[in-house]
């Protein structure tokens, strides 16, 4: 039963995720939450969990949608510098105080995701 | 300065803005393991309006901008031994499986109102989060 739930509710957060109504997040704090896993260690099981999630969301969208090749480009190039950048930083911050960040963070994506909602009108 | 090269300089523009756009998003996906991919959204929305008529295509490039930038920092994360993977094999499958559902119904849903409640989970979790 425990792991059915596990399974559900990861479900839910990677269609969340590949639907693009958000959900990245999500996965960290269900693990932080319930499962009792570390803040660091959290944020490292999510990105692992985005890698199957978005990967198998991008076979979809490789058919299906515009893709803009240079924009990915770009932007996969300075991203990579910047998550360089961002891991490097990553073990000196207190595990405390990167939950702290990570609140707030997701405080702003959800206020985010609200504006964006009214702003496309749906 | 004639139409050509003032659309040519624009698009320049958008390239750099797009750059910095990527530079955050992997920063912050990098420090949090999370959150890249809606600074990726906002700076596709608001450098490529034009050629991302709708919200699916828009979320569809920021994906595929995350996946390799997430990649690098899973891998970055596995070297410091910060990345767990005891565990993980029952989320894997529905990891997959969600994805697949969320890009085929990507654009099919109406997606207003679970945005709306996805957007009240995160503000109370990352409120949580804070005060714990």
């Amino acid at each position: 039963m425990t792991v059915v739930f596990h399974m559900l509710i990861a479900l839910l957060i990677s269609a969340l995720s590949g639907m693009g109504v958000g959900g990245g997040g999500l996965f960290t704090v269900y693990l932080s939450f319930f499962e009792g896993i570390p803040q660091l260690k959290a944020q490292g099981m999510n990105l692992l969990f985005f890698l199957f999630s978005a990967g198998a969301a991008v076979l979809v969208h490789i058919r299906k949608r515009k893709l803009l090749p240079m924009a990915i480009l770009w932007m996969t190039a300075a991203g990579i510098v910047g998550a360089l950048c961002g891991t490097a930083l990553t073990p000196h911050v207190n595990g405390d105080l990167l939950r702290k960040i990570f609140g707030a963070m997701l405080v702003l994506c959800g206020i985010l995701s609200l504006q964006k909602k009214s702003r496309e009108g749906t | 300065m004639g139409i050509g090269s003032r659309a040519e300089s624009k698009g320049r523009w958008a390239y750099a803005y797009l750059a910095v756009g990527g530079l955050l998003a992997g920063f912050v996906n990098g420090l949090l393991g999370a959150g890249g991919g809606i600074l990726a959204v906002f700076a596709l929305s608001s450098a490529k309006p034009a050629e991302l008529g709708e919200p699916s295509d828009l979320y569809a490039n920021a994906l595929c901008v995350m996946l390799p930038i997430s990649a690098l920092s899973c891998l970055r994360y596995a070297i410091a031994g910060n990345l767990v993977t005891e565990g993980f094999g029952v989320y894997a499958l529905p990891a997959v499986a969600g994805g697949l559902l969320g890009g085929l119904f990507l654009g099919k849903l109406k997606a207003g109102a679970l945005r709306k409640l996805f957007a009240a989970l995160v503000i109370w979790a990352g409120i949580a989060l804070m005060i714990r």
